[in-house]
């Protein structure tokens, strides 16, 4: 039987973080990161975020994962409210909503070895799991993206920037999660290793039934591993479709602008217009930015 | 005479060759960009050109600026150089800026010590030049201290001071990769705009193929310390002939298959310095690899001057 029901899903969710006071008795300016987003995942899908920096996507993923609270709005994960429950509850349902973020360097532990870093989301979240098993558990990750037993006891430093992202999202895939949450997974590598690591993707995608939520700056890899996208602005979704549609005929001039920007390789032979489009994207201080 | 000559270039640190046999040719106000992956050499490049490798780290060949060779030049000429004649962009504007002097007084930095302003007239020219790199004076002041800029910002400062000297080349290395698109498509443009207004020459360093087809006339594609294909951005791009080259075009998302779809990625990765294969550097991971690879090719160049080091390249226009 198929369930129809989303595996993760926001309701009108927001949040606000408080800036620095101009001076010392103005009010408290306030950052709206995400303001008012809803969005359902289905069971196997991929959903693509794009957006620039600052836009709010990396908050919109603490939010769906749980690790913040929403200011306002409810995000459910597998039908469940994970601010809602207890602890041991919450436990049980982070293993099946995993991360993994853009720098493979700063999210694993340099003094840990692979099989403590792959392990650790067991340790926390399925303490049932026994010790014998976890070995087992942690082989069966590791294998599942292309690294054998010998890697178990060496540390992060030993390998490549590809290798460590794949150590990242064994550590993701571990837990046996429904839904993996990609924070710019590819943006700090190389753009052969980077082909790796998205075959990587698409492959756990169509073995696992793993949902996909594929945060990225980068239209063209967004547009090649996720099946629909939402246009991240100040906080808001600006557009929001089936990938393919969206990106060949933006309906939003945010979007529009953002395609526009994409480097292209043809002008070597077509040559370069001026890719920013005046206004359409304004650049801020971190100051003006309300 | 060429703007900037390399011949030969290498760089060796304790016995351990990290660049070997680099050569690179720029005119006066043209551009040339150089890409490859991470550990292949192109920023050791940019900072062999100008002067800047770290400790223990010794340059062989020949740099030539204006017909004068810079790896022979004492700390006084290389000084007199930098700066002034050849300046550069560097990748992370937060950390290239230092943070407890305010942005004019970082611009105006070289126009006192090479244009010999005063310290009143250098303030002024920081400003007009901050104003020129897009830094509307009304909006982003130069008392302001980069930790109150954005990323964007920061990088413009630091165009800022690259320019400020008015240099005959213009080093850009990784100029927008901490940046995302939209500002990154809008510091190229300033870049461009700049190169064309002043009559600068542009050596540009990126590991993006599609800035370097933007921005750049001509290219080099760099493997594992070594050129591997050089040539007009239309010829290499169009007609790529090498298979390091040709597997780097493939493996963008944009270049190959639809979506969904397993990209052509070069299978292995990038050998560290000492780990290069004997022979092709790039043979471990070339598909059309075989015996003769064994012996390192020459980079040799067709008519059109499109060279190519490979035993095995692809014929003009043939399929991968």
């Amino acid at each position: 039987m198929t369930d129809s029901r989303p595996v993760l899903e926001a309701r009108g969710v927001s949040r606000a973080y408080p800036l620095p006071r101009p001076h010392p008795l103005a009010p408290r300016p306030v950052r709206h990161a995400v303001a008012d987003i809803s969005l359902t995942l289905a069971r196997g899908e991929s959903l693509g975020i794009v957006g620039e920096s600052g836009c709010g996507k990396s908050t919109l993923a603490r939010l769906l994962t749980a690790l913040e609270p929403p200011d306002a709005g409810t995000v459910l994960i597998a039908g469940r409210d994970p601010n809602a429950l207890d602890k041991a509850a919450l436990r049980r349902l982070r293993r099946s909503v995993q991360m993994v973020f853009q720098d493979p360097m700063g999210s694993l532990d340099p003094r840990w070895p692979v099989w403590r870093i792959v392990a650790e989301p067991l340790v926390g979240l399925a303490p049932e799991v026994a010790r014998a098993d976890r070995r087992a558990r942690v082989v069966e990750a590791l294998a599942a993206v292309g690294l054998g037993e010998e890697t178990l006891t060496r540390y992060p430093h030993q390998f490549s920037g590809g290798q460590r992202q794949r150590i990242a999202i064994a550590r993701a895939l571990v837990t046996d999660p429904d839904i993996v949450v990609a924070d710019e997974p590819v943006s700090a590598l190389d753009v052969s290793v980077q082909a790796q690591v998205l075959n990587l993707f698409l492959e756990l995608r169509r073995r696992r039934g793993l949902a996909l939520l594929f945060i990225s700056h980068d239209l063209d890899v967004v547009r090649h591993v996720t099946e629909r996208i939402m246009v991240m602005d100040r906080g808001r979704v600006v557009e929001a479709g089936p990938t393919a549609e969206v990106l060949a005929r933006p309906a939003h001039p945010h979007t529009a602008a953002l395609l526009a920007a994409v480097p292209r390789l043809d002008a070597a032979w077509t040559g370069r217009e001026r890719r920013a489009a005046p206004g359409a994207v304004t650049e801020h201080s971190p100051s003006r930015h309300r | 005479m060429a703007l900037l000559e390399v011949s030969g270039l290498g760089v060796d640190v304790a016995g351990l060759t990290l660049l070997d046999g680099i050569s690179l040719r720029l005119d006066r106000g043209g551009s040339l960009g150089v890409v490859g992956e991470s550990g292949c050499g192109k920023s050791l490049t940019a900072l062999s050109i100008m002067g800047l490798l770290p400790p223990g780290l010794r340059p062989r060949g020949s740099v030539r600026l204006d017909g004068a060779d810079l790896l022979d030049a004492d700390d006084h000429a290389l000084c007199a150089v930098r700066g002034r004649r050849v300046a550069m962009v560097f990748q992370e504007p937060m950390t290239a800026l230092n943070p407890v002097k305010t942005i004019g007084a970082q611009v105006a930095e070289g126009p006192r010590r090479h244009l010999g302003l005063s310290r009143r007239a250098a303030r002024e020219h920081a400003r007009a030049v901050l104003h020129r790199v897009g830094l509307d004076p009304s909006r982003v002041s130069p008392d302001q201290y980069p930790h109150e800029l954005s990323g964007g910002q920061c990088q413009r400062v630091v165009i800022a001071i690259a320019v400020a000297c008015g240099p005959a080349l213009l080093i850009a290395d990784e100029p927008t990769t901490a940046l995302d698109v939209s500002t990154q498509a809008r510091i190229l443009d300033l870049i461009l705009d700049l190169v064309a207004d002043e009559g600068m020459a542009l050596l540009m360093i990126s590991h993006d193929m599609a800035v370097i087809a933007e921005t750049v006339t001509d290219m080099a594609v760099m493997y594992a310390g070594h050129v591997v294909e050089a040539g007009t951005c239309r010829r290499v791009l169009g007609d790529p002939r090498h298979p390091y080259t040709r597997g780097l075009m493939d493996a963008m998302p944009r270049g190959s298959g639809r979506p969904g779809e397993p990209l052509a990625a070069i299978p292995g990765t990038v050998p560290p310095p000492g780990a290069w294969p004997a022979g092709c550097a790039f043979r471990d991971r070339c598909p059309r690899a075989d015996a003769a690879c064994a012996i390192r090719p020459p980079l040799v160049a067709d008519a059109d001057g499109h060279a190519v080091a490979c035993h095995r390249p692809f014929g003009a226009g043939e399929r991968s």
